[in-house]
């Protein structure tokens, strides 16, 4: 197929300090395909994009459009030439409504015509089967809708192009069928997707061509059709990876003692609100119980409460058969309690001291490197070290401040934190988003192999494929509500259901 | 005209040359001290050299200019303010040009912690042999300063600490208040006088007292109401408080604080409203302010008392060991002092009529209008021999307890002490 | 010609250094230009301050003096901002210090041997207890410290007030608002030929290596920088957040009420009501300058201390006012805290 390409980037270069982040990169858009633009974090996927979009200088190369060289420098003249783009992390203004956000963006004269503006919101969501109320706030909108008014805001530019940056890694299972029939709906009126992710499923099932970035480089530009989901792996990775199941599932554990018991559990959110609502479960050694939902709906609640960070309102908590109910979070961790929190940037990591005081932070007081007040930091190197050639940890040296750490290597910090005191259960959440491929097994098969040590592990998380693939049994978490639980081998369609139930309040 | 920026060519050369040989000494003293390497007899020759160097120049200076009095002026606060600084600024110009002989330096917005260092390296620097403190702030200060330069001569303003090199000084206000209150009684008409107070201080009480005396000696029937700002300089404060007394009834009020808020919140009232607030300026010329609500007020010359001082020190009078019992405590009779708002207009012409219009019964004078009664007293305090003082008995205190008793004239160690308010003042005299 | 910035990834201690050097030789040429319009003579100018400062005993002497009191206050800070416990209550808590302090030394009837290190002990107290208010309602109720600790300030300018023009005024004193001078035995002695009250100083420097010990190597220390930079991470690794905050803001106050210690026996010998010249708020800035790492900070507070002395020696020598004075201070200061911004980023130009 011979088809004059609607843009071409050529040889384009972009040096970060101490990066390289694009290395002569090629790449070209047919006018309506989706073209998936997959590779791992630190590809240089978003960097590409941004360079298209002008919010980048490129060092060198050039860009065409419609076979003509252009000079992109600044998102605006990339909307000149009708291309758009829609963020990982959205641009909107919470306080605003979704007709405002969008007035916003287009609108250059002084006085807005609303009106206008709304026909068009209309116009675009009947096409494409895209349905936001222009009238309500952004704070008001579910992340999925969120994104939803971002693409209309795109498209209200009437742009030939669009980006988007990791679309899916937000929404719900059925969130994403939407959007990706929108999607094709965009495709069949003629425009053109380029659509960046690292997820091999949704690349293979949503494009016609797909470019794989690995270091900075193209490594291929392939059609789904031509490949296997391996080869693309190993283009992405650079070497073949296993992917990590869970083998031994569920066996009965009626004779053990539970590890965890929660018993009608009531916990509020920071606004006051309730956000776990009557939970109960139990957890044995060697379990690996996933919570499944979007987050949001009373996980991190959850999680807080059962490390004793969080007042529990009603219910009990036991752990070990002690009850622990607004314990102490301190007396709970001795107990051998290790939790790895979702948002690691935000709950996680201490981003201005380093690795070797991050490594610390729940061990300190682990009478291997303390005494009475202070802490022995000389013997705690030793560990340190070891820890991190364990976990792989890329870092220049331990007095590395964390936030000159990568995403992944963050993970594999707070995991190799948690490590530090065997611990006995392991509530983690959103352990793998936005981590690449390789880390992702990683982290898999350290849960499994914590699990066969007979740990104990919660796993939450929004990802349902890792939860299918690693869980003993299943919860679902709605609105602070258990509204799904299931033993053993689960279906993804069963679980994304209950995912997705109406709660009755 | 001032002393502010006297760099001489030759002068600033040699400064240049102390600080550049200052800078690299410490530079190569540091190397050959790290180094340590450098033969230790190296270094201390270079050490010695410096020291030689230094004294030399310190020397040279010193001789040059022991000719003159060099005199500096520390301020407590900017000379831009509308009250003491600004006073005792306005004297240092008029001796700085009246004797050609005389230099003077100033440092303003100096705070109690860093006036000896200030004073330390006037000496040092401008080589200055007068010091003259301006603040009560500075008493311990100077006192110490004194002990650690006994060539130099000091004198103190407000303070009471003297020694054989450190004199004091004081213009001192209350006859002026007296008269003050004497206008404030005869034009009140609601009988409640207001009195804007910064800091209860005995100076303040006791202007306060013979203000209250003044109000009493032709209006028995009039109370002084008392509020204390606790800030000499707060015009917000200071409007506020007025305000206050104002909405209290007072229709008349005087007040300690080095702005002239006051006086533009009564001409504000009566230029909006009508009402009228009789008002007296503190220690500048502030009629400008409100010419139709000023009716008199307290003026101050330091000019004439720094005039004194520097001619005696010049002609050697004083000298550094003879001052232990210099102070000076000069009012109307050496001209330290003024009546008025405004210099040489005693009474706001505007109330001259309404003062003329009213009459007291006096048992010496017999019956006089409030007019004629405020310039016979004024004659009288500013003569020779003062033949009245607002602070004769009886006086007395709030509690009714006689303070000083009948045909006792108060001497200035009451004076200077008072901690108590007289009969007719309502208030705290502790603030 | 286009000026960029761009994040650094790292940077080493010596950038670091340079770009604040940079800053302040950038800031000096700027109020260079000052002194041009003000018609003086920028070398002369700097020569006659550098000499002032540096170029004697004296002047080197007064930068010490004065950095006791901004170091004491500055060091405290520097332990409560670690922790993002936002104090700026220390002048309040240095007038505090010195209150009680003066209790000790003119009521107390403790034996004079142990006046002076009960004096210190007090004034510790002191700062402390006051520092305790706003702490308890930060940690308890949520209530910004910054408000409640700077709304302290002014409380115990009252009290002061209150104290001297009433129960505490002097009787040898001609009624003026201060107290009677501290008897000999209550005063700190001075290095000779000084006003450095060398206990203090001494005090000072301890307790710098002290809580450089804390901060680094203890598990405390560990607790309230991680506090610092992640409350979250820090709340839910049980870490007590509570009770850190209380006891952070308390020693920042303790120590405050040291400095007010050093000022009311080292430096005036009595109470009196301008103890200080706004030690406890000039104190921000080194704590700032210095990064919150105790040695740097007292560096820190020896230059602004330098500041404040060579502003006076400009006064005195170049006879500025003392307007122009702040100025050139907050010229100076602007440039270091801006050159923060050049310790994250690097300029770049590019000529297109």
């Amino acid at each position: 197929m011979i088809t004059k390409p609607l843009i071409k980037m050529e040889k384009v270069s972009k040096k970060f300090p101490n990066v390289i982040a694009l290395d002569n990169v090629d790449f070209s858009l047919i006018k309506g395909e989706i073209h998936a633009l997959l590779g791992e974090n630190g590809a240089g996927k978003t960097t590409l994009m941004k360079i298209l979009f002008g919010m980048l200088k490129p060092d060198s190369g050039t860009i065409y459009i419609n076979g003509k060289k252009v000079n992109i420098t600044s998102p605006r003249d990339a909307m000149q030439h009708k291309i758009g783009m829609v963020h990982q992390h959205f641009m909107l203004v919470d306080s605003l409504t979704v007709l405002e956000n969008i007035a916003l963006s287009y609108e250059k004269k002084p006085i807005i015509d609303y009106n206008e503006i709304e026909k068009k919101i209309k116009e675009i969501s009947e096409r494409y089967n895209f349905y936001v109320d222009p009238k309500s706030k952004i704070w008001q909108l579910s992340v999925g809708e969120q994104q939803k008014v971002e693409i209309i805001k795109a498209l209200c530019g009437d742009v030939d192009v669009l980006i988007l940056d990791e679309p899916t890694s937000v929404l719900t299972p059925i969130e994403v069928e939407e959007l990706f029939k929108a999607l094709n709906a965009m495709r069949k009126q003629g425009k053109s997707i380029i659509f960046i992710t690292h997820k091999l499923d949704e690349a293979i099932s949503i494009s016609d061509r797909i470019t794989v970035l690995r270091k900075g480089k193209v490594v291929g530009v392939v059609k789904p059709s031509e490949v296997t989901k391996s080869d693309l792996v190993k283009m992405m990775v650079g070497r073949e990876i296993a992917e990590m199941i869970n083998k031994d599932k569920y066996k009965s554990n009626e004779n053990n003692i539970p590890l965890v018991e929660v018993e009608n559990l009531v916990v509020f959110n920071d606004r006051g609100l309730v956000a776990v609502n009557g939970a109960s479960f139990v957890l044995y050694p060697g379990e690996i119980l996933g919570i499944a939902g979007i987050t949001g709906n009373g996980q991190r609640e959850l999680a807080e409460a059962l490390i004793g960070a969080r007042r529990v309102s009603h219910g009990k908590i036991k752990i070990l058969g002690i009850n622990t109910t607004n314990k102490k979070t301190r007396d709970i961790i001795k107990l051998g309690v290790s939790y790895i929190p979702e948002d690691r940037i935000r709950f996680g990591i201490l981003p201005n001291l380093s690795v070797t005081e991050n490594l610390l932070l729940t061990n300190y007081d682990d009478p291997r490197f303390s005494r009475k007040l202070t802490v022995n930091y000389h013997s705690f190197r030793n560990v340190a070290l070891n820890l991190i050639k364990e976990f792989n940890i890329v870092t220049p040296n331990l007095q590395t401040p964390a936030k000159f750490l990568s995403g992944g290597n963050l993970q594999k910090l707070l995991i190799a934190r948690s490590a530090v005191k065997e611990p006995k259960l392991i509530i983690v959440s959103n352990p793998t988003s936005g981590l690449d491929v390789a880390t992702v097994a990683l982290v898999h098969e350290w849960l499994i192999r914590m699990k066969k040590k007979n740990v104990g592990i919660i796993l939450i998380s929004e990802d349902l494929e890792e939860i299918i693939k690693l869980s003993d049994k299943i919860i679902v978490l709605k609105e602070g509500k258990i509204t799904g639980n299931f033993v053993g081998e689960a279906k993804i369609t069963e679980v994304a259901t209950a995912m997705t139930t109406k709660v009755s309040t | 005209m001032s002393g502010k920026i006297k760099s001489k060519k030759g002068y600033s050369r040699l400064t240049v040359a102390l600080a550049a040989g200052v800078i690299i000494a410490l530079i190569a003293g540091y190397i050959l001290g790290s180094l340590g390497k450098v033969p230790e007899s190296n270094y201390y020759s270079l050490q010695q050299q410096y020291q030689n160097l230094t004294a030399l120049v310190q020397n040279l200076t010193a001789s040059v200019q022991a000719q003159k009095i060099r005199a500096a002026f520390i301020y407590v606060g900017p000379v831009g303010d509308y009250g003491w600084t600004n006073a005792h600024d306005v004297a240092r110009r008029y001796v700085q040009n009246l004797f050609p002989w005389l230099e003077t330096f100033y440092v303003e917005s100096v705070s109690a912690a860093d006036a000896p260092a200030v004073i330390d390296s006037l000496i040092a620097q401008k080589k200055v042999n007068v010091v003259f403190t301006t603040s009560f702030d500075f008493m311990d200060a100077t006192v110490e300063e004194a002990k650690k330069h006994p060539d130099v001569i000091f004198f103190h303003c407000s303070g009471y600490k003297r020694d054989k090199n450190l004199g004091t000084y004081f213009a001192e206000l209350y006859q002026l208040y007296y008269l003050n209150g004497l206008m404030a009684g005869a034009l009140t008409k609601t009988n409640k006088i207001g009195y804007v107070g910064a800091y209860p201080t005995p100076e303040v009480i006791r202007h306060i007292n013979a203000f209250a005396l003044g109000v009493k000696a032709v209006n028995p029937n009039a109370k002084v109401y008392v509020r204390w700002l606790m800030a000499w300089y707060n015009p917000d404060g200071a409007r506020q408080a007025a305000q206050a007394l104002v909405s209290e009834g007072v229709d008349a009020i005087a007040y300690t604080e080095d702005s002239p808020a006051i006086i533009q919140f009564a001409e504000e009232q009566y230029k909006t409203t009508g009402k009228m607030i009789y008002v007296f300026s503190h220690y500048s010329p502030m009629y400008d302010y409100g010419p139709d609500v000023v009716v008199s007020g307290e003026l101050v010359n330091w000019g004439v008392i720094y005039e004194d001082i520097l001619m005696k020190i010049k002609e050697g009078v004083y000298n550094n060991t003879n001052l232990q019992n210099v102070d000076y405590w000069w009012m109307l009779k050496e001209g330290a002092v003024e009546l008025g708002a405004k210099f040489g207009m005693p009474i706001n012409p505007k109330f001259v009529n309404a003062l003329k219009g009213k009459f007291v019964q006096d048992p010496t004078l017999g019956n006089i209008s409030i007019y004629d009664l405020i310039f016979v007293r004024l004659n009288q305090m500013s003569e020779e021999t003062v033949t009245f003082d607002p602070f004769t008995g009886p006086i007395k205190a709030q509690n009714g307890t006689v303070m000083i008793p009948t045909g006792v004239r108060a001497g200035h160690d009451t004076l200077w002490s008072l901690n108590w308010f007289v009969d007719n003042v309502v208030g705290s005299p502790t603030g | 010609m286009r000026v960029k910035l761009e994040k650094r990834v790292q940077i080493s201690k010596y950038e670091i250094i340079a770009v604040r050097i940079a800053s302040i030789v950038l800031a000096l040429l700027s109020i260079g230009l000052l002194f041009i319009v003000s018609g003086i003579d920028p070398f002369y100018a700097y020569s006659v301050i550098l000499s002032g400062v540096f170029g004697s005993t004296f002047g080197i002497s007064e930068v010490i003096v004065k950095s006791i009191p901004i170091g004491l206050c500055s060091l405290g800070l520097s332990l409560a901002y670690t922790a993002k416990v936002w104090n700026i209550g220390s002048d309040g808590q240095l007038i505090m210090g010195a209150i009680f302090a003066t209790w000790v030394a003119l009521f107390s009837n403790f034996p004079q041997v142990l006046i002076l290190p009960s004096m210190f002990l007090a004034g510790f107290i002191g700062g402390l207890v006051w520092a305790t208010v706003p702490a308890f309602l930060k940690s308890k109720y949520n209530v910004n410290e910054v408000i409640v600790t700077l709304m302290m300030n002014y409380i115990s300018l009252n009290l002061l007030d209150y104290l001297l023009s009433g129960p505490w005024r002097g009787h040898g004193v001609f009624n003026y608002p201060i107290t009677d001078e501290f008897p000999k035995f209550a005063r700190l002695p001075s290095i000779p030929g000084t006003r450095i009250h060398y206990p203090t100083l001494i005090l000072l420097i301890l307790l710098t290596f002290l809580i450089l010990f804390v901060m680094n190597r203890t598990k405390f220390g560990l607790e309230i920088k991680a506090m610092g930079d992640n409350l979250e991470a820090a709340r839910i690794s049980g870490i007590d957040t509570f009770k850190n905050s209380l006891i952070v803001m308390m020693i920042s106050g303790g120590l405050a009420g040291i400095a007010g210690v050093g000022e009311a026996a080292g430096i005036q010998y009595r109470l009196i009501r301008n103890i200080s010249p706004g030690y406890g708020y000039s104190a921000i800035i080194p704590a700032w300058i210095g990064g919150f790492n105790p040695v740097v900070v007292l560096v820190a507070s020896l230059f602004v201390s330098a500041l404040f002395v060579g502003g006076n020696i400009a006064k005195v020598s170049l006879g500025l006012s003392y307007g122009l004075i702040n100025v050139f201070n907050g010229v100076i200061l602007i440039f270091l805290i801006s050159s923060e911004y050049l310790v994250g980023y690097r300029v770049r130009i590019e000529w297109t």
